[in-house]
């Protein structure tokens, strides 16, 4: 009776096995490659999560006549042993000082190395001596030119200051364009680079934070995102910008005064034969190397110095820009120019490239803040020139506001002196309480536009002043005032 | 029996007089109303749409001054529309006496600050109505209403605004018996009343006192260039506050505020005149003494390049403080508009001697200017479009003040997009609204006659690609589009 039961054994397995290797052996594949793609997203994360930060900065702002500060959230990566952190320029390009919190979820501060909101770039430190973990991991940061459409990537943050955030996606596009776009109110970034555009989810405090490829690389710095779209500052220009901020504290770039477009849909008007490169000039800045040298809008440049250059579309125009940003300061240039379809050769001497948004100040004790004018924000705001300083917000009851100064006036002068800078404002205001007057005029331009002359009671100012001489064991100086210990 | 005392007599005969006076008083609006009720006019009038999607019928209300046959009526913007409003200028305008009378009117004058407007009645041809089947409409009896000084416009005051109503209604008189309850001065410019009750529905109405004189009128208060609303700054910040929309409320003006638009209407239709100084201040009492000098006067703030100010020689800080003689009596900034207004109404050509205090070395030396008014220059709002159809583009020509507003060079050449239709070979070349085309194809577009020549040429010739260099925003800019000319072809083969 054994014999019996046990014959059917085989068949019933070989019959499994054969129905096995149907339906279910698929699946079991579909699982092993599913699980090639899990271990890999898990390398890749393990590599680089242990380097991600939360950035909280305290950043000193100026509202309302005074200097406040406020705080936000951010992400970055540790890049190296020395505890540098990149991060975006508009998370902690003006912090006063940083608390990150760590993989280990200890918080420890930082301190901001540089900013570079032409690439919204910025680099803070941590301060290593309070890091109470065993080790400290930083990313290895790979080579964003090699990336594709398609890649798998995880994009590592603190989306709505929820650390330790990780989302996977592709690559959506591997060099898109977004144009020049504004980080400030008149501060452009963008302007030379292409963003990669992934479809993993990025929301407000992802920004700063790591791109990851599945070797666990970093290859883009998270900073833009919404409507399921996000967009990174391919890593090969944040670690360039990184490097200079690093060594210099500074971004330094060369600036020419061209605004470049890209000639595809312009051959025939300009050059008449398709088959010619170039980049075309759009537009050529007021009193800048291009204007001196004789460069107008509508010239098509060939070569850049010894090399060629060509922009048929959009995406191929930053390059360019950056190839010329990346010129030596002060070098002398000679370009090979197209105009009215013949060929000539140009020279100019780069000048540095300034930031748009200059300096800011509060003037505590009369009650407003200011800020410097660049030559930069002097062009984008159409002002004759760059000289006085703008004022940015008055304290109800100052001196100024009493006078119907307000935000958005320019200081000319002083008690008769010019206004040069937030410098020399400073010292004509310092000699106004030193001296004791009581009354003096100022001149203004009102909205930026129009002439004023006001009168400004400082008989208040001066007798605090005066107090405060004769009462010198009070203590003077103001909290609001103390900026953090510096690390 | 109970004596009756004194006191209840004296009730019951002030009860009594009362009742007569408030009779009385019924009887006198009465006839204040009758008299002046027929000399009340409707006045209607169709303007086509600058889009020219149809037209539109207006009506206003205005009444018969003069024996001359005028018709007094506010609301500039409607009865006159800017160049490159939303409506194009009436082409004549009907005055309805009643149901049976009506007459045509042309328009006279305007005064832009009252916001009054005259018309005047046409006479008409019997024969010519007959034909046209008004045989049976009744010649209008023209019955001005007298105007009389308005010194008894003042506090506490009664007054009566007479209408009438719609021609659905009879033209029945209608009014408004209100009291003047604020009276605010203001420079230069009729005074503020304030009254217990609205004045919606009776602009363009005569005011009356009681008596039955006409004291005054109903006008709309003149729009605001750009908009309503304040800017106010809090704490540094800067807010804007009530509507943006313009404001056109009815006000109250005295006879004595429009006398001089009567006597001359034609003087207002005069353009305004300028000199080119933005920013006048008054030299007040605490600048003065910054300056070492005495207040009263005005300090010139920037003189515009190529304008009347510059070639007289005057410069920025200037302190004007008197004219043709006369010492100017400026005690606050509102006080300037008396001077701006003075400037403005002289016609162009008008020569003043202006009194400068100058600053030299830390002191102020007077000197004698002379300066020549000119006609204001030709105002963007007065400029017509021109419609490129094939491109779906309109343009403007440039004018001073648009390039002064755009902060950009007098000399700045081109036309000016005002409208880009979408989807149109100007949409798809990327230009937009407020760029000023500076060339066509790579050759210079000077002005709108250049603009027009060459987009001829462009359509005539089919360029393969059409080539636009634009300011935008203060910056040069090439936008391009190869043009499907089929597709044109087409379009304009469906519209004839």
């Amino acid at each position: 009776m054994a014999s019996r039961t046990w014959s059917w054994f085989p068949a019933v397995l070989l019959g499994a096995a054969v129905w096995l290797s149907g339906p279910f052996a698929e699946a079991a594949g579909e699982a092993g490659s599913f699980g090639v793609v899990q271990r890999q997203v898990k390398k890749a994360r393990d590599r680089v999560l242990p380097a991600l930060v939360r950035v909280q900065p305290i950043i000193e702002t100026y509202r309302g006549g005074r200097k406040v500060s406020r705080t936000g959230y951010g992400s970055g990566v540790i890049i190296g042993p020395e505890g540098y952190v990149i991060t975006n320029y508009h998370v902690a390009g003006k912090a006063a000082s940083c608390i990150c919190v760590m993989a280990n979820k200890e918080e420890v501060p930082a301190a901001l190395v540089g900013g570079d909101p032409w690439t919204d770039i910025a680099v803070i430190r941590l301060d290593l001596k309070k890091y109470q973990g065993n080790t400290l991991t930083w990313a290895v940061l790979g080579d964003s030119s090699d990336v594709e459409e398609g890649d798998f990537v995880l994009a590592m943050g603190s989306p709505f200051a929820m650390t330790r955030t990780v989302t996977f996606g592709i690559i959506s596009c591997r060099d898109r364009s977004l144009g020049v776009m504004g980080i400030d109110r008149y501060q452009k970034t963008g302007q030379f680079n292409t963003w990669i555009q992934i479809d993993a989810l990025i929301n407000p405090g992802n920004s700063g934070g790591p791109l990851v490829d599945m070797e666990g690389r970093v290859i883009g710095i998270n900073a833009r995102g919404g409507s399921g779209m996000g967009f990174a500052i391919p890593i090969n220009v944040a670690s360039d910008v990184a490097r200079q901020l690093v060594d210099h504290g500074e971004v330094r770039r060369s600036w020419i005064g061209v605004t470049f477009q890209p000639i595809e849909k312009f051959k025939k008007s300009f050059l008449g034969d398709v088959s010619k490169g170039g980049v075309l000039v759009g537009d050529v800045d007021e009193d800048s190397p291009a204007s001196r040298a004789g460069l107008r809008p509508g010239d098509i440049i060939t070569r850049l110095g010894e090399e060629t250059v060509s922009a048929r579309f959009e995406e191929e125009v930053y390059p360019i820009a950056k190839k010329v940003a990346d010129l030596p300061l002060g070098a002398s240039l000679e370009l090979e120019i197209i105009r009215n379809k013949q060929a000539r050769t140009l020279r100019l001497v780069t000048e540095p490239l300034e930031n748009v948004e200059g300096d800011e100040r509060e003037f505590k004790t009369w009650g407003f803040t200011a800020k410097e004018i660049t030559r930069s924000l002097a062009r984008e705001m159409r002002l004759p020139d760059a000289k006085g300083v703008q004022i940015t917000g008055v304290v109800g009851g100052s001196v100024l506001e009493k006078a119907g100064v307000g935000s958005g006036d320019i200081l000319k002068e002083v008690g008769g002196e010019a206004v040069e800078d937030l410098e020399g404002l400073g010292g004509i205001l310092d000699a106004v309480l030193e001296e004791g007057k009581t009354g003096l005029l100022a001149k203004v331009m009102k909205g930026g536009r129009t002439p004023k002359v006001v009168a400004l009671d400082v008989s208040d100012l001066v007798a605090k002043a005066s107090d405060e001489e004769q009462e010198p064991d009070k203590e003077g100086g103001d909290a609001d005032e103390e900026t953090g210990e510096s690390y | 029996m109970k004596r009756i005392s004194g006191a209840m007599i004296a009730l019951v005969c002030l009860a009594l007089a009362a009742g007569a006076g408030a009779e009385e008083k019924r009887e006198k609006i009465l006839q204040a109303v009758a008299s002046c009720s027929p000399s009340i006019v409707k006045v209607e009038f169709e303007c086509d749409r600058s889009d020219g999607k149809g037209a539109k019928t207006f009506h206003t209300t205005g009444f018969i001054v003069g024996a001359e046959g005028l018709v007094l009526v506010t609301d500039v913007e409607s009865i006159d529309p800017p160049v490159g409003g939303s409506y194009q200028k009436p082409g004549e305008f009907t005055v309805h006496f009643d149901k049976e009378t009506e007459a045509p009117a042309s328009f006279l004058g305007k005064d832009e600050e009252l916001n009054l407007a005259l018309l005047r009645l046409k006479e008409t041809d019997p024969d010519e109505e007959e034909e046209a089947g008004k045989a049976e409409a009744k010649a209008p009896a023209i019955r001005p209403l007298p105007l009389s000084p308005c010194e008894t416009l003042g506090l506490a005051r009664e007054i009566l605004v007479v209408n009438r109503l719609s021609e659905e209604k009879d033209f029945l008189p209608t009014f408004h018996l209100l009291r003047i309850t604020a009276v605010v001065p203001r420079p230069a410019a009729p005074p503020e009343y304030h009254l217990d009750g609205s004045l919606s529905a009776f602009s363009g109405c005569p005011v009356l006192t009681l008596d039955g004189k006409v004291v005054g009128m109903v006008a709309l208060a003149p729009v605001e260039p750009g908009g309503g609303g304040r800017t106010i700054t809090i704490r540094g910040r800067t807010f804007h506050i009530g509507s943006r929309r313009r404001r056109r409320s009815p006000r109250l003006l005295c006879t004595g505020d429009f006398e001089e638009f009567l006597a001359d209407p034609s003087k207002f239709l005069r353009r305004k005149s300028w000199v080119g100084v933005r920013g006048l201040q008054a030299l007040t009492e605490d600048l003065a003494e910054h300056f070492g000098t005495e207040a009263g006067g005005i300090i010139l703030g920037e003189i515009l390049k190529d304008s009347p100010a510059e070639r007289a020689g005057l410069v920025e800080g200037d302190v004007v403080v008197s004219i043709d003689g006369e010492a100017m009596e400026i005690e606050q900034d509102r006080d300037v508009e008396k001077f701006r207004k003075r400037i403005q109404r002289a016609p162009g050509g008008t020569m003043f001697v202006l009194g400068v205090l100058r600053e030299a070395d830390g002191s102020f030396a007077e000197r004698e200017i002379v300066l020549e008014v000119e006609e204001e220059p030709v105002q963007e709002y007065e400029v017509e479009e021109w419609e490129e159809e094939t491109f779906g583009l309109r343009v403007k020509p440039l004018t001073r003040d648009f390039l002064d507003r755009q902060r950009l060079p007098l000399q700045t050449q081109g036309v000016r997009v005002t409208y880009v239709e979408n989807a149109g070979f100007g949409n798809l070349a990327g230009l937009r609204r407020d760029d000023i085309i500076q060339s066509v194809v790579l050759v210079k577009t000077p002005d709108l006659e250049a603009f027009q020549e060459q987009m001829a040429a462009v359509i005539e010739a089919r360029n393969e690609e059409v080539c636009f260099n634009v300011l935008r925003g203060g910056k040069s800019l090439f936008q391009c589009v190869r043009p499907d000319w089929k597709l044109a072809d087409k379009k304009e083969t469906e519209e004839e």
